[in-house]
């Protein structure tokens, strides 16, 4: 079993896509727990892959106008669904709507 | 007892280190063009400016990380780069149009020219910042900044009518000459509300080792200093209103600004002016590039302060360094300070967006300042205020360009 | 915990808790059938210029390996030599004894202290 190295600030914005090929979004974040004494990352945090979008959630931010809705789908990936063989175009092993989206 | 002292000296040094070569030219250019109509203006940017220093300071209080620090570390390295070189872009024209004043100070006193006088004047600066410690140079010029406090008693003994000025402080629109107006009065508010002031002040509250205790002085720094630094804009603008306006007068060359106080005080005027322009140009030169220092050393975590010796933080004070030796070239290829004053006015008034907004969602992120969050007054007149100012400028200077 | 809200970007302090700049970067070890495991965190230029433009990194780099041996390469620390102090993390060893610091001992050495006043 060979070790691989991957680096989280270069996966980090990568745009990830589901088992179809259907682009889910961008990485956004990395949730870390503490398993058996080691820090391992558990869950993948994947926000809007549109550049507007991202924009419209950075606006929302300021103060007035967090009450313009922004359409934005974020969903959480259990490691397990991670396919990062090729860190530059990382993929989810399952369909898009059979991901479990953040705000649930 | 301590901190009342602390208090007046705070005061005192916003007062004395408010005008620089922007605020001053600007305001003439207002008054000599549009008499007391553009008061607004400078009231609205002294407004804006003053939320944003209380809000700077209020943030390295409570976070006790200065803004560059929070900015790096909430919206990372890839965001952090824009607003770094757009502030960075726009503020090295900026310092060139400082060291262009102190400059041209110089050469209307001793009759050598412009160009000649950008390496001493440079060296000085380097000089200062070199071997000063943070108080030297945050307290000692801007106390003697106070001489500009002549530009008030000039304006007091002209007797100005009190209510006409009052008037200009509601906003009015242009009986004529529209475009030009309205990019007087972005470069008005572009020179009140500059981004490396309150960049600056959240490095040296962290300097000053600020915490909550805080919190009340730095409201009435804010008000009180920044407050009496706009009253002497607008007394720039009122001089420059009664003497030159109703002879049609506009102020388009820096050898103009000492016939603002010479019909009053005399001889005595012209080296008040000289003096004002000297100290407030090189306090500001001084204040931009510790500020720009800043930005780049805590973005990239280097130790700073300039309270260290040179040789304890060799990076941070090479980085200033670099950035006084790139601004004295602006001088030294013979730019007219104000015309470099004009355009990096407006260009900072185009691009506030770009530095108030990130520091807005810091100003209301709880994680940074649990229950110091801003208010409603605060995030309203800022967003509002800079938002407009970048409106009337991304529409103006095409304008005026087209127009002059 | 996360790692670009909480750890990315974040200051690094030194045993003396002096600034010893950022993380730049982290890295993780893909193990087949168990989640990734921090190995190490990246506080280098490289690093940090590798996120804006690898190609400006890998200039970097070699400008950087003729700093001296082992140079080149971004400086690694352990994920089990950091600790949490605020929102900083700090490293059990003094920067000076690392090649964090290589760059401002050089510009220290060559240009300031010969400046007077440096």
């Amino acid at each position: 079993m060979e070790a691989r190295e991957l680096h989280v600030e270069r996966l980090l914005g990568k745009k990830v896509r589901d088992a179809d090929g259907r682009i889910v979004g961008r990485l956004e974040e990395f949730h870390v727990e503490v398993v058996d004494g080691e820090h391992v990352v558990t869950e993948f945090l994947i926000g809007p892959a549109a550049a507007l979008a991202r924009v419209g959630v950075f606006l929302t931010q300021l103060p007035f106008f967090g009450f313009i809705p922004m359409p934005t789908k974020e969903y959480c990936v259990s490691w397990t669904l991670m396919d990062l063989t090729d860190p530059d175009r990382p993929t989810v092993r399952a369909r898009r709507n059979e991901l479990r989206r953040a705000d649930e | 007892m301590k901190k009342i002292l602390q208090i007046a000296l705070g005061i005192v040094t916003s007062v004395g280190g408010f005008l620089e070569i922007g605020s001053i030219t600007t305001a003439a250019q207002a008054g000599a063009s549009f008499g007391y109509q553009l008061v607004w203006s400078i009231v609205l940017g002294t407004a804006c400016v003053a939320f944003l220093v209380e809000m700077s300071g209020r943030f390295a209080a409570v976070s006790k990380h200065t803004i560059p620090d929070a900015m790096r570390e909430r919206f990372g390295i890839n965001f952090y780069v824009v607003p770094l070189f757009v502030l960075l872009g726009v503020s090295l024209l900026v310092l060139g149009a400082e060291l262009g004043g102190v400059a041209a100070a110089l050469e209307m006193a001793t009759g050598i020219k412009l160009p000649i006088w950008a390496i001493p004047v440079a060296l000085v600066s380097w000089g200062l910042l070199w071997r000063a410690s943070f108080s030297v140079i945050e307290n000692g010029v801007s106390i003697l900044g106070l001489v500009t406090v002549a530009f008030a008693v000039g304006a007091v003994r002209l007797h100005p009518d009190y209510g006409a000025v009052l008037h200009g402080v509601v906003p009015t629109l242009p009986r004529r000459d529209a475009s030009h107006y309205w990019f007087v009065a972005v470069s008005v508010l572009g020179a009140s509300i500059s981004p490396y002031l309150y960049y600056f002040y959240s490095s040296g509250a962290i300097e000053e080792k600020w915490d909550e205790t805080y919190l009340a002085a730095n409201r009435m720094i804010a008000a009180i200093g920044m407050g009496f630094g706009g009253f002497l804009s607008v007394a720039v603008l009122v001089i420059a209103a009664i003497l030159f306006h109703p002879h049609n007068i506009d102020v388009d060359k820096y050898q103009q600004l000492p016939d603002l106080l010479t019909p009053i005080f005399g001889r005595t005027g012209f080296w008040l002016v000289i003096a004002s322009l000297v100290i407030a140009c090189l306090g500001a030169t001084l204040e931009i590039s510790l500020a720009l220092a800043y930005l780049i050393a805590q973005g990239l975590g280097w130790n700073w302060g300039e309270d260290l010796e040179p040789r304890d933080d060799a990076r941070f004070s090479l980085t200033y360094t670099l950035i006084v030796v790139a601004a004295m070239l602006f001088v030294l290829i013979g730019l007219d300070p104000l015309e470099l004053t004009e355009i990096s006015m407006a260009l900072t008034a185009a691009s506030l967006p770009v530095g108030v907004f990130p520091f807005l969602i810091l100003m209301n992120d709880k994680k940074y300042l649990q229950t110091h969050t801003n208010g409603y007054i605060g995030n309203a007149v800022v967003l509002v205020i800079s938002l407009i100012s970048a409106v009337l400028a991304i529409v103006s200077i095409p304008l005026e360009i087209v127009g002059s | 915990m996360h790692l670009v809200a909480d750890v990315l970007d974040q200051q690094v302090l030194d045993k003396t808790g002096n600034r010893a700049g950022r993380v730049d970067g982290i890295v993780l070890e893909v193990r087949d059938g168990r989640p990734p495991l921090i190995t190490h965190v990246e506080v280098s230029p490289i690093t940090l210029l590798a996120r804006l433009n690898r190609r400006l990194a890998e200039r970097y780099a070699r400008w950087d390996q003729r700093l001296g041996k082992g140079r080149g390469v971004p400086f690694r620390i352990p994920w089990s030599r950091l600790e949490q102090t605020g929102k900083a993390w700090r490293f059990d060893t003094d920067a000076e004894d690392t090649p964090i610091l290589a760059l401002e001992d050089w510009l220290r050495v060559k240009i300031v202290e010969r400046i007077p006043g440096g």
